[in-house]
């Protein structure tokens, strides 16, 4: 599947738009970061408005995943909210919707009970990371602080909105 | 500082109603490790959510240091205002669009909507469009690689 590029325009009022150009999946990340520029610049000359931020998007597979049905009461709305910490000390929040009950401790609390396959296979997967063929990737902040533990986890709901 | 990479998952829920949410990892993986990651982390989720995994995408922020842009919108620039460009693809009959906001008029032919493909500028656009650039090479939606421009003018959108 071929990757996208999108590009963010801003004009003179500060209203932002985007424009998009695929390109072959075979293209490589170094690739990728020699043509971004080469296409801002350009793009910035047949064009007056600034440009603010160029994105590669790759979509990725579900095929393999295993359990992936849902339950006849999944809502969004409901969900595990999880709070960590980087070793710089900054937060990094996480909600999983249409959390699995069995993850709470207790019909009594809102606390996710770590100790549960699905929630401790989550909170491992955060703090230590995931293995990929050659290498570990451990999910970070913005700013690529590795997460190190782990503040709370535990159900909350969100507001549903205006209904159309 | 480089900014870290994000991989967003969307869950639908029983209703058909969709969330997403994100995990963000460092830079300094290829392309094929964040998309097992993204499998990886995918099943860890939907093992968490009584919803449906339905999506899984990997955004990466792409460096501009090398890039000659503006600093500063011009005074004239309008997201409303847009140049239109269909490219050929190698397969016949296919077809890519790209939309051009904030598209500067200077480059369009005098008395028409035509954007000039002789001006320097725009051949230089519609080269990258046409051979690629830096080893990526522009396609269409389906993968096929793109041959050459066939129409380019001015449009405007409708914009309240």
């Amino acid at each position: 599947m071929p990757i996208e590029i999108i590009t963010t325009v801003e004009d003179r009022s500060g209203t932002k738009g985007s424009t998009s150009v695929k390109v072959l999946d075979t293209a490589t990340l170094a690739q990728l970061n020699a043509f971004a520029p080469l296409w801002a610049t350009a793009l910035n000359n047949v064009i007056l408005g600034k440009i603010t931020s160029v994105f590669a998007n790759l979509i990725g597979s579900t095929f393999g995943i295993t359990g992936n049905t849902g339950t006849v009461d999944a809502d969004v709305e409901h969900v595990g909210k999880f709070q960590f910490r980087t070793a710089t000390g900054n937060r990094v929040n996480i909600n999983i919707p249409a959390l699995d009950e069995n993850a709470i401790a207790a019909y009594s609390s809102d606390t996710l009970d770590e100790a549960a396959p699905e929630v401790a296979a989550f909170i491992a997967a955060m703090e230590t990371g995931v293995t990929v063929t050659g290498g570990t990737i451990s999910p970070c902040d913005i700013g690529e602080q590795s997460i190190v533990d782990t503040l709370f986890a535990r159900e909350a709901f969100r507001n549903s909105g205006a209904r159309k | 500082m480089a900014l870290a990479i994000a991989v967003h998952f969307t869950i639908t829920d029983a209703k058909n109603k969709s969330s997403t949410t994100t995990v963000h990892v460092p830079t300094g993986f290829s392309l094929a490790q964040y998309l097992e990651f993204g499998t990886a982390m995918g099943q860890i989720i939907a093992d968490l959510s009584d919803g449906v995994l339905t999506g899984i995408s990997v955004s990466i922020p792409l460096s501009l240091s090398g890039a000659t842009i503006r600093a500063v919108a011009d005074i004239v620039a309008d997201i409303a205002k847009k140049g239109l460009l269909i490219a050929g693809s190698a397969i016949g009959g296919l077809f890519a669009r790209f939309n051009l906001p904030t598209y500067d008029e200077g480059h369009t032919v005098a008395n028409t909507d035509e954007i000039d493909m002789a001006d320097s500028d725009v051949a230089a656009f519609v080269a990258v469009l046409e051979g690629g650039a830096g080893g990526a090479s522009p396609c269409d939606l389906r993968g096929n690689n793109l041959t050459d421009v066939l129409s380019a003018r001015e449009i405007f959108r409708k914009f309240q």
